[in-house]
């Protein structure tokens, strides 16, 4: 089996879910699924910084890379849960030991951000730049209706304005770009085009580091996940950049589906109305409430799980230091469900907003 | 109407090409119109200026969301306004601005599938449509090379919204396609205007290997003694991919490879790439060229052949739109002969699909389109699958007539043995022992008036020669000093202090 970039991945993803979840649930993870069952599987196995890695992976290519694993011993056979032999974590430890990860990663937090400040910055690149050259026959980077319109909304008229634009424009990316590594300074002003020469595509970056093509996509993401942050943090140093970002969504950040049981519940409706009424069954419900729990600290958790519960919950799991269900169920009586454990871990770990993750 | 003036004024060109100026004339005078004109040829003038020159509304249907975004784009920059597209790919509050506003708009392109929408027809009805343009008109005909359902609805769309002019258009289409396009449109006594598919400037070669090596010995041998730029089409993605990889290492020419499978911005950064001269060769999918007006590619090379002839001719006229010398050479190997068989075969679903399908129809009470699809996209068909099983369902609750399933089936049975034969047709060309350029225009219903000086290899033409013999040190196109090429994007010599200082 040859390795490369995503079966590394794929193979960590696997180890960090063993004994507790199916193959697929890496799948998921890998693509970033917005269902609420893989967002509480992102935060409770802390894999923010996997989650949506390999947003184009398909399910053929994912499990003929999982048939490889099982032909190599990587991957042992068993009918539900994840089961990894010693040999392969210990490779996968290897792997992770030497490999020099993106400085940050995290598609969950700001990969929606990064979309449209990528592509407002590309674009804004490019125009100015055949602007500047006196050309406008190109094909902008971006089909994007928004970010086109966008673009009319800040463009300057006149050509000083745009020179002065430029400038500025060039004196931030530079001084931005100064406290990176080089080489991520380079992929993405090589991603960058204009008059004189055009943007590089993933493929051409990765042929040139004699790196792959995905690895290529997740660090350019990476870089971009780091400048948003850096952008927060000091968007008075960085006044022309800050304004690229869109405006930030609400800290509360649910799915549709989700924000729809949470609404009903706000209502004072039940558990079994909501099911009946939104025909889903009643563990889907429990999904939900499990998501807002893990993203709303006002949650009235004690509405669900009795105190006593909780706190024992609380408390073995700190003792066991130990993510994994199984193991934690079996530690209490019947009475208490999977439900309130995972109720009660996702209330109190898990808020995306806490650096912890 | 001096209607030189308006091109002048609109387009910025001298003077009309070929059949242009006929066709408008006649649209502008609410004649139906079928032109069939080779890609390339400036058929987009024959709607767009029209559309300038009357009061109202121009519709343009167009089958594909990268022609019409090619389209769009040309016209934005020729800084033309009112034009606007309508498909499924837009938003919700995007489709529902461009209909707000179509009264403003002169140009509207959409997709077949989306002229369907009751709320789309509607608009339009409210609106004055002069031209209704039908684009790849040829889509229309069960007989034409890439039939899409949806066109054939097209004639009732037109009496809702006013029965406007038509104008159809095609690259390449068979007697009985004009036929079939002429009625399936209601067009009314058309004018027909024919353009000769001949094109005397591209060179015609054809070349048979007996391995896999061979075929890339010789793509490798010719590519590099060829002028740049030029493009070599594939039939599958993987090959493309790989291909593309091979000829990086083995030539000193910049390549990359193009393909639907890529991501969107990634493709457009090739496509600018190769405008721009960046590149020397794209390895590319049919997904490539459509709607790219490189006027200088000077030869194009098939690494496997097409399904058909029109197709073929189609892919070479990519080469020499400038009019000079360029060449074509396709490259065939005994075993090719499988995959276009396996294309034409996955082209439909398979039988025991249809049933597994059609035993949702016939189980319980009736069941909606909208669970049809949903329950086989689930099961994994394709798009174009469960568009071809939903058009014969449909056409079959209309009309008595056996059971679905053998309706259904012998339509694929049908159009398997039609496209089959159009690849007979493209493979006993192969196998011509005269004239390749005579062949291929007797295909297409026509005779050549007169031989070119380069014709084809049986003619003994050569391949378009290379400037000088081109021994360069290939540029590096990665820039690890990020400073400097963020300078070259940014600054000119007006700038402030950063560029001087810096030097």
């Amino acid at each position: 089996m040859e390795w490369n970039f995503r079966r590394h991945l794929i193979l960590h993803v696997l180890v960090k879910l063993e004994g507790d979840r199916t193959p697929g649930a890496v799948y998921h993870i890998l693509t970033g699924k917005k269902s609420s069952q893989s967002i509480q599987d992102m935060k409770w196995y802390g894999l923010t910084e996997w989650y949506g890695a390999f947003p184009k992976l398909t399910m053929e290519i994912f499990q003929n890379d999982l048939t490889l694993f099982r032909q190599n011993g990587l991957l042992l056979p068993s009918a539900d849960f994840i089961k990894i032999p010693d040999t392969a974590k210990e490779m996968d430890k290897d792997f992770w030991s030497v490999y020099v990860r993106p400085v940050l990663y995290n598609q969950w937090k700001y990969g929606a951000a990064a979309g449209v400040f990528w592509e407002r910055l590309a674009l804004l690149v490019q125009c100015l730049s055949f602007s500047l050259a006196g050309s406008g026959h190109f094909i902008p980077v971006t089909k994007e209706k928004a970010v086109l319109h966008w673009l009319k909304t800040i463009w300057p008229s006149g050509r000083e304005a745009k020179i002065q634009l430029a400038d500025t424009l060039h004196v931030e990316l530079n001084s931005l770009l100064d406290s990176f590594k080089t080489e991520d300074a380079a992929i993405l002003v090589n991603k960058l085009g204009g008059s004189a020469k055009t943007g590089l595509t993933y493929s051409q970056i990765a042929g040139a580091l004699g790196r792959e093509e995905e690895e290529i996509i997740y660090r350019f993401n990476g870089i971009l996940h780091y400048i948003i942050e850096v952008l927060q943090q000091n968007s008075s140093s960085f006044p022309l950049l800050a304004g690229l970002l869109p405006a930030v969504e609400s800290s509360i950040r649910l799915t549709k589906t989700a924000a729809e049981t949470k609404r009903l519940l706000d209502k004072g409706w039940s558990f079994e109305k909501i099911s009946r009424f939104r025909r889903l069954k009643q563990s889907t419900i429990e999904d939900h409430i499990i998501e807002i729990a893990s993203e709303s600290s006002s949650f009235p958790l004690f509405d669900y799980v009795p105190a006593a519960y909780s706190e024992k919950i609380r408390a073995v799991s700190n003792t066991l230091q130990t993510r994994k269900m199984k193991e934690l169920k079996d530690q209490f009586p019947d009475e208490i469900t999977y439900f309130h454990i995972r109720l009660t871990l996702a209330y109190y770990g898990g808020k995306t907003d806490e650096s912890s993750i | 109407m001096n209607l030189q003036y308006e091109l002048k004024k609109y387009f910025g060109y001298d003077s009309f090409r070929n059949s242009q100026e006929t066709i408008i004339r006649s649209l502008l005078q609410k004649e139906d119109v079928l032109a069939i004109m080779a890609t390339g040829s400036g058929k987009s003038i024959c709607y767009q200026l029209p559309a300038y020159l009357q009061p109202g509304l121009t519709v343009v249907v167009s089958p594909l969301l990268s022609l019409m975004e090619n389209q769009m784009q040309e016209m934005q920059q020729k800084q033309m306004k009112q034009v606007d597209m309508y498909n499924s790919f837009l938003s919700f509050s995007e489709k529902e601005n461009v209909l707000r506003n179509l009264s403003a708009l002169k140009i509207l392109f959409i997709s077949p599938e989306s002229l369907q929408l009751d709320k789309v027809k509607r608009a339009l009805g409210s609106v004055t449509v002069s031209l209704l343009a039908v684009d790849e008109a040829h889509c229309i005909s069960q007989w034409g090379h890439e039939f899409r359902t949806d066109y054939l609805k097209i004639k009732e769309i037109r009496k809702d919204i006013g029965s406007p002019t038509v104008l159809a258009v095609t690259a390449t289409a068979a007697p009985s396609v004009q036929e079939d396009i002429v009625n399936q449109l209601e067009m009314k006594k058309p004018l027909i205007v024919k353009e000769s598919t001949n094109r005397p400037n591209i060179s015609i070669h054809v070349k048979k290997t007996n391995s896999d090596e061979e075929k890339n010995n010789e793509l490798l041998r010719t590519i590099n003694h060829s002028p740049d730029p030029g493009m070599v089409y594939f039939s599958s993605r993987a090959a493309a991919e790989q291909m593309s990889a091979f000829l990086e290492i083995h030539t000193n020419k910049r390549v990359s490879a193009y393909h639907g499978g890529m991501l969107q911005e990634d493709r457009i950064l090739v496509q600018q790439q190769f405008l721009q001269d960046e590149l020397d060769v794209v390895c590319c999918t049919n997904a490539f060229g459509m709607g790219i007006n490189k006027p200088d590619v000077r030869y194009v090379i098939h690494y496997h052949y097409p399904k058909d002839l029109e197709s073929y001719v189609q892919e070479i006229g990519r080469a020499g739109r400038d009019g000079k010398r360029s060449s074509a050479l396709l490259l065939y190997k005994e075993d090719d002969i499988y995959l276009p068989r396996f294309f034409i075969e996955m082209e439909f679903p398979a039988e025991e699909e249809i049933d597994w399908l059609v035993s949702h129809i016939t189980k319980g009470p009736e069941i909606s389109e909208a669970s049809l699809e949903e329950s086989a996209v689930n099961r994994g068909w394709e798009e174009n699958h469960i568009r071809f099983f939903l058009h014969y369902y449909r056409e079959w609750k209309k009309g008595p007539g056996g059971p679905l399933a053998d309706k259904i089936k012998e339509v694929k049975e049908r159009r398997t043995i039609w496209k089959q034969q159009k690849l007979k047709s493209m493979e006993e060309w192969l196998q011509v022992s005269t004239c390749r350029r005579e062949a291929l225009l007797h295909y297409f219903g026509e005779t050549l008036q007169e031989k070119p000086e380069h014709c084809c290899d049986l003619c003994e033409a050569h391949w378009v020669a290379a400037a000088t013999a081109q021994k360069r040190e290939k540029r590096k196109v990665f820039e690890l000093s990020w400073k400097k090429r963020l300078e070259d994007l940014l600054l000119t010599k007006e700038s402030g202090s950063a560029k001087g200082e810096k030097g």
